[in-house]
């Protein structure tokens, strides 16, 4: 079952472009989309998550229409937002049981299960009886992703879930989304690059609302092949460098500027060539230095 | 740093919407009000305050529409001065905030000032919307005078701005410290109790002093010192800023300012913002293993449409227990029920009589004390159901779960409804406990269930409905709690409007007045018919609700519209065509009746029938007519049916000196009434020897005839009648109720009259004038003799005979005048047969008939008899020693009583009072039966007893004497029941009984004169509707008048009254007759109290100034007292002037008990006099006029405490 999507467009009514002529095919497994702030990724995850309206276009995951059997999708759909909050007073275990009852799990016993199972698999279950006022902002969204499993789930759409976290946090959310992204298809939207590259066999990159590029995360960074390349530069030359060549990033590296550009050759003296990764990619995409035609995205 | 914050505040509030929406609003309402107030709608018959002679650009009307407006912004101050602290918290920039380098006292005076300096400008939209309206061409000018801006500013300075700052200091310190919005709403609606509570109060006289200072608005204290105001006091004076109002203000302004010093104190400027508090757990986390991949345990999931339904209880029962499981819900249940139990426990009633705590009074004051709450408990509770999971910020997450829309809202909807079924049992409880600690356990469960469930719980419930339509539009939680409560202003606003037809007036229901006697009776039809019509179209509301729900992001109406329309399935489409089908059928159905069968009555729309009578037929006034001299009736009741029949023959005499050939006869018209008549068919009106119709009017019920040959003096000529009065259907609000299932009292405004009637005739002179009609004529002037030929109680006859025979259903009796000749029963029905056996008036035809049971007792050789609801015998004991120490007092000192028979008849507490007939007095159930008087107080109120002795009374005044119809007339009939019925109390209960009653009786006057709305008038020529003269005043001068020149002289003078022009008329005696027999008695040195309480308007004005005492050689005591003495004559309009003393006052001292130790008529001739007088004991209080017998402006001030010299 893919999640087809063809042609979204969403405009707000104080004119900005959200979704411009979206197309994209999403198969079975994690796919990240990545972009930076305001690119319309959660415009795109909140109109497949069935809580906004397209002003046209078309989304189907397997026979299901999304856009206007929004009941069926929320049948086979786990949601975690961006944000959210949890009614502070209520346990972890109680609530969980309660998101089971609206997620169609009415045996009881069965219920118990789920919810015992997915406590443990994302490690609460010592922390079931504990107010969810208490929580960590991990064990929050842990919590946010275990109520997205419930109900098994054919599609679980991910919005942000890593913004906030520590690393250890991160580490440990990400092999909970690996564990359960292998036979579903989990949209993961991100704007930290590493989140793509470590969990995601298929990636979007969506920017100003439309679709920059799309495809497997090596292949695509295979494309920039030895064509990037690395040079420390003193501070104040990093404009001169911006004008000059195609500059993807420049960061700081023990108190000097290190800048990355695009170049099909040695740009000039000083340049090293660099094994291209995911971050240099999304950062040439979104600069607009790759060119990909839309065609491409949809198979 | 303050002056930055206060911008940043103000300016923060300036760029919100909202501010503009209040703004407007209050600008709107302030408008509205004066033009309300100032005639702009012609059929608006109700004013503000300000009817009458008060105009509507008086200070007096302009500080109550302001004070009144700004009263509705409670909530807006709860949310503005919440919101001044509590909107860093819900944004979660506290942080900012709390590690800026600015002082705590910086922080919270620069966001109290702002907040209130933005309150400021909203409220002052208030003034400016009046001050607008005013100048509005469509008010009518006779409403505006001269208007100054302080008058529109002083509102401001005494009441709204310390209003603002008090109710402010609430709201801010309760979101400050509670770090909570709900905290603010139990606060706004704490605020309200103060001022139930206050307005509770004040409605019992003594504690008006405790009760203006309780009153946290400020209102009452207002109203304590403009109550006696007279209508030109109201329309010059400013309300001046001292005594009470200044306390008030003072005592509340430093409340509020000790809340703010103390949120100073306890607001904590540190981080640990509670409730979000995100500490992070034990490091164990850290060593947590990768979790296994296992798979989840494969649950099956049914989502079929009975798995909804049991979703939607279980979700209902969480939001319901999420609701009632809250401290602020109990708070609120708990004020509510306090509230309820103290409304119900003191009981009020006229003259503050205590009554047994009936069911149906435990509902009806109970109900009202906790339906403020229940209001304000759907408003508060719709929003935080409707924003829970927002304001949670679990609606993604929710909107996204695989949930029907309709169980969403369908179970916050069903949760407030059960927290409905929750509160309208707590009214019962409250009910039962009350009546408990009374220790009256006849607790009628059946009639709680009924009025609880079948009415009160419907009504909540269309509100429930209403209320979550409302926060779905508005889809602003503050701005939604606004909106309510300006549906719950138009609730108020709008039938004063004379917009009266509940089709339209969403979710309202008529009225209804329960009795114990005839249930629900009439009132029960329209109550269910509007329940089906308002329930059908709730459910209507509640489809379009579901339509509109909030979920997901897209939260605009109009995207939302036009969801609607994608999510609307058969089964919705279905419903709501069938609903809309129904709600149209029923609505169908209600039109016919209420418009079709009946007409819709307004105020407005019988002003205008009896308008139309005047204009058109007054003309025939002069037309010499007739006059009825027997009268035989035959009625046949037809309860069940509510139908009357009136056949019979009146016989008339032509007693003036030329031939008559023309006869005029008024049938009271259906429409001139406020309480709808029942329809009248003419079956046979016909005068025996033929007839031509020369005039048919018979919406106004006016006809002439013309005869075939003319009447000669002394011809007499019989008129035929066959009247038929039914009530077909059911009527928008107020059905007729003289003819009921239980318990009917007609009168003779049922039989047909003779001629033009004056009765017809508007009194009210705004009214008149709405009407474009003159100033009221009243009553002929005393000097017109030719209007003594017609008597006070009826134009169309002097003495009749009375013969008639009564039928009723067979389980009622049913009585008229007269003593009963023959009773039987004959095809299922009961019979009756009434004759006098002397004449009496015309104007003294009743009947009455339902299921009684009798009390019979003597009087030497007269029957006593009290016919009464079976249940209501609380207080025959004490009706039966009115009728006996009545007639015992107005034989001795009067005139024998002139029948064989003296009967009470119960009748509904459709009206409140008690009237005299001959031999026969209906009273009301709503005034005697179900009182409880306590017997040891002295001067507790023996209404009952006051009410018989005052009825029996009539008996000599009415039925004895008739005054002529002249000004005045009420000053023989209804002035002299009064002072016979104060006499008999004070010869049955004692002196000590009379000074709390004769309080009141001067309290009524005062309060009386100041809400005149035409032009007060001495007793002397009093009007009939100016009871306030004629019952309190009257009472009272008399009163006065027996103690300054004695009892027998007064009773020797109303005996001669009474043996001169006892049974005797026409031409009939005036109020200047009873004054010349009354100045016969009347030594010199006394005649000049007529002049001052007869012939003008007095008042005075007097006081102790101080009272010292010292002790003399021989053990006795010499007081010295100091008192003030100001004596005012006054006109119609209230304007008075002094004028000099030399008057005999009262001088007393009394010792601590109470007892006079002196008490003495001194002359006083300066304003300023003192007095030495020596007594036996310790003096206690010294005074002037200590009794009040005079009217006394000011009552309270009269003594003084004796200090020791």
């Amino acid at each position: 079952m893919d999640l087809r999507i063809e042609n979204l467009s969403k405009r707000y009514p104080n004119g900005t472009q959200a979704l411009e002529d979206v197309s994209l095919n999403i198969p079975q497994g994690m796919f990240g989309l990545l972009g930076p702030n305001g690119a319309g990724k959660s415009t795109l995850m909140r109109t497949l998550a069935t809580l906004q309206e397209a002003d046209s276009g078309r989304a189907t995951l397997g026979d299901i229409d999304v856009l206007r059997h929004k009941d069926a999708v929320r049948r086979v759909l786990g949601y975690l937002p961006q944000e959210f909050g949890l009614y502070p007073k209520v346990s972890a275990e109680g609530l969980l049981a309660h998101f089971a009852v609206l997620k169609g799990i009415r045996n009881a016993k069965e219920r118990r299960e789920v919810v015992q199972a997915l406590l443990q698999q994302t490690n609460l279950y010592e922390h079931r009886k504990q107010a969810l006022g208490s929580f960590s902002g991990g064990m929050k969204q842990r919590f946010g992703i275990a109520q997205a499993l419930l109900g098994n789930p054919k599609l679980i759409i991910v919005d942000e879930p890593t913004a906030g976290l520590d690393p250890e946090e991160r580490v440990r959310f990400h092999n909970l989304l690996s564990a359960i992204g292998q036979n579903i298809i989990v949209i993961l939207s991100t704007h930290i690059v590493s989140d793509v590259t470590d969990l995601c066999h298929a990636m979007a990159i969506i920017h100003e609302g439309r679709v920059r590029v799309a495809g497997n995360p090596s292949q695509l960074v295979d494309r920039l092949r030895g064509m990037v390349w690395r040079k420390s530069i003193p501070h104040d030359e990093v404009a001169n460098y911006r004008e000059r060549f195609q500059m993807i990033s420049m960061r700081l590296f023990a108190g000097q500027t290190v800048v990355h550009v695009l170049s099909a050759r040695p740009p000039e003296a000083g340049f090293d060539p660099v094994t291209p990764d995911l971050e240099d990619f999304y950062f040439a995409t979104i600069r607009g230095f790759v060119e990909e035609p839309a065609a491409v995205a949809v198979k | 740093m303050i002056a930055s914050i206060l911008t940043f505040e103000f300016a923060r509030r300036l760029r919100r919407i909202s501010t503009y929406v209040y703004f407007v609003v209050f600008f709107g309402l302030g408008f509205l009000f004066v033009l309300m107030s100032g005639g702009a709608f012609p059929q608006a018959t109700v004013d503000f305050g300000t009817g009458g002679k008060v105009l509507v650009t008086s200070p007096f009307a302009l500080n109550l529409i302001i004070t009144f407006v700004s009263f509705f912004g409670v909530v807006v101050i709860a949310a503005i001065s919440g919101q001044a602290t509590y909107q860093d918290l819900d944004s979660n920039s506290t942080a900012f905030f709390y590690t800026a380098p600015i002082t705590k006292f910086d922080y919270l005076s620069g966001r109290f000032l702002g907040a209130l300096a933005i309150q400021a400008v909203i409220f002052a939209s208030v003034g400016l919307g009046t001050w607008t309206g005013t100048r509005m061409p469509w008010l009518d000018a006779a409403r505006i005078g001269q208007q100054s801006f302080y008058s529109y500013f002083q509102p401001y300075l005494t009441m709204v701005i310390p209003n603002l700052i008090f109710i402010s200091a609430i709201f801010f310190a309760l979101a400050a410290l509670g770090k909570k919005m709900l905290p603010v709403y139990a606060g706004s609606v704490i605020l309200l109790i103060g001022y139930f509570v206050a307005s509770q109060l004040s409605s019992d006289l003594t504690m008006s002093t405790w009760a203006a200072m309780v009153d946290p608005f400020g209102g009452n204290a207002i109203t304590r010192i403009t109550q006696y105001w007279t209508p030109f006091q109201r329309n010059t004076q400013i309300v001046p800023f001292t005594g009470v109002l200044l306390w008030n203000r003072v005592w509340w302004l430093g409340i509020g300012a000790a809340i703010l010093g103390a949120t100073y104190v306890r607001f904590s400027f540190s981080h640990a913002a509670v409730g979000r508090a995100t500490q992070n757990l034990k490091s164990e986390d850290a060593v947590e293993a990768i979790p296994t991949t296992r798979a989840l345990p494969l649950a099956s999931l049914r989502f079929s449409l009975g798995d909804s339904f049991r979703e939607l209880i279980s979700l209902t029962s969480l939001q319901f227990s999420e609701t009632v499981k809250n401290v602020f819900f109990a708070v609120l249940v708990l004020a509510g029920a306090l509230m309820a139990i103290f409304s119900a426990y003191d009981i009020n009633s006229p003259f503050s009589t205590p009554v047994y705590p009936v069911t149906w009074r435990m509902l009806e004051l109970g109900g009202a004390g906790f339906s403020l709450f229940i209001l304000a408990i759907i408003t508060f509770y719709s929003g935080e159901l409707v924003w829970r999971e927002r304001d949670a910020q679990l609606n993604q997450i929710m909107d996204a779960m695989p949930v029907r829309r309709w169980v969403l809202f369908l179970s916050k909807l069903f949760a407030l409804m059960l927290v409905q079924v929750l509160l309208v049992l707590m009214v019962m409880v409250c009910g039962v406990f009350v009546q408990v600690l009374h220790g009256y356990h006849k607790f009628e469960f059946g009639l709680y269930f009924t009025d609880l469930f079948a009415h009160r719980l419907i009504a909540f419930w269309i509100l429930c409905v209403i209320a979550m339509l409302v926060h779905t539009i508005v889809n602003h939680k503050y701005l939604g709690h606004f909106v309510m409560v300006l549906y719950f202003v138009a609730g108020i606003t709008v039938p004063q409007m004379n917009l009266q037809d509940y089709l339209y007036r969403l979710g309202e229901m008529p009225r209804v007045v329960f009795s114990d006697m005839n249930g629900y009776g009439p009132f029960a039809a329209p109550l269910v018919w509007f329940e089906l019509y308002w329930g059908v179209g709730a459910i209507l509301l509640a489809i379009l609700v579901n339509l509109l729900w909030v979920r997901g992001m897209e939260d605009s109406l109009r995207n939302r519209f036009k969801l609607a329309a994608v999510r609307i399935s058969s089964a919705s489409g279905t419903g709501f065509a069938v609903c809309a089908l129904l709600f149209v059928g029923v609505g169908g159905y209600i039109y016919y009746n209420t418009h079709i069968l009946n007409r819709l009555m307004t105020p407005y729309v019988f002003q205008h029938e009896r308008a139309q009578y005047e204009i058109k037929y007054k003309q025939y006034q002069k037309m010499p007519q007739p006059r009825i001299t027997d009268i035989e009736a035959d009625l046949a009741l037809y309860p069940d049916q509510r139908v009357a029949d009136f056949r019979g023959k009146e016989w008339l005499e032509n007693k003036s000196d030329t031939p008559i050939d023309g006869i005029a006869v008024t049938i009271w018209p259906e429409d001139v009434d406020v309480i709808p008549r029942p329809h009248v068919e003419i079956r046979k009106l016909t005068l025996a020897g033929g007839q031509t119709l020369v005039l048919e009017d018979p919406s106004l019920g006016f006809f002439i005839y013309k005869m075939s040959s003319p009447l000669p003096p002394h011809g007499r000529i019989a008129l035929d009648f066959d009247l038929s009065y039914t009530n077909p259907g059911f009527v928008n609000s107020m059905p007729n109720t003289d003819i009921v299932r239980n318990g009917s009292f007609v009168n003779a405004s049922y039989l047909p009259f003779i001629g033009y009637q004056q009765d017809v005739q508007l009194v009210d002179d705004s009214a008149r004038h709405r009407q474009h009609l003159e100033k009221s004529p009243g009553l002929p002037k005393l000097d017109d003799v030719a209007a003594r030929q017609n008597n006070y109680g009826s134009t169309s006859a002097d003495w009749v005979n009375f013969e008639g025979t009564i039928s009723t259903s067979s389980d009622q009796t049913a009585i008229m005048p007269g003593y009963l000749q023959k009773e039987w029963t004959q095809a299922g029905r009961h019979y009756f047969h009434y004759k006098a056996d002397a004449p009496i008036l015309d104007g003294g035809f009743s009947a009455n008939s339902a299921g009684y049971t009798v009390m019979r007792d003597r009087w030497h050789d007269v029957n006593l008899e009290i016919y009464y609801h079976s249940g209501h015998e609380f207080d025959l004991d004490r009706m039966v020693l009115g009728m006996k120490s009545s007639l015992d007092y107005c034989t001795a000192n009067f005139s024998p009583f002139q029948f064989k028979q003296l009967r009470i008849i119960e009748f509904p507490r459709y009206g409140d009072f008690a009237e005299s007939f001959p031999n026969t007095i209906p009273f009301s159930e709503g005034i005697g039966f179900i009182t409880y008087v306590d017997p040891q107080k002295v001067d507790a109120i023996n209404l009952p007893f006051f009410v018989t002795a005052h009825e029996t009374a009539h008996q000599w005044w009415g039925h004895q004497v008739m005054s002529a119809n002249t000004e005045g007339a009420t000053a023989i009939v209804e002035s002299l029941a009064q002072y016979s019925a104060l006499m008999v109390m004070r010869h049955t209960y004692g002196p000590e009984s009379m000074k709390k009653f004769l309080r009141y009786q001067l309290d009524g006057y005062l309060r009386g004169r100041a809400q005149e709305r035409n032009e007060e008038k001495p007793l002397l020529t009093v009007e009939p509707n100016q009871g306030y003269i004629h019952y309190n005043k009257g009472g009272m001068v008399m009163y006065a008048l027996q103690d300054y020149i004695g009892e027998d002289y007064v009773s020797k003078a109303l005996a001669a009254l009474v043996k001169d022009w006892g049974f005797k008329g026409p031409p009939y005696p005036t109020s200047a007759d009873l004054v010349n027999y009354l100045r016969k008695e009347t030594p010199a040195e006394f005649q000049y109290l007529y002049d001052d309480w007869f012939e003008n308007i007095t008042i005075f004005d007097n006081r102790a100034v101080s009272a010292t005492y010292s002790q003399l050689a021989d053990g006795k005591y010499q007081v010295h007292i100091s008192v003030e003495a100001q004596k005012y004559r006054a006109d119609g309009k209230g304007q008075e002037h002094l004028v000099p003393l030399h008057d005999l006052i009262d001088i007393g001292v009394q010792d601590a008990k109470g007892k006079f130790l002196y008490l003495a008529k001194q002359k006083i001739e300066q304003e300023h006099q003192d007095f030495t007088v020596t007594v036996d004991q310790l003096p206690s209080q010294a005074g002037i006029d200590p009794l009040i017998k005079l009217v006394d402006r000011n009552p309270d001030d009269n003594l003084a405490k004796v200090e020791k010299q």
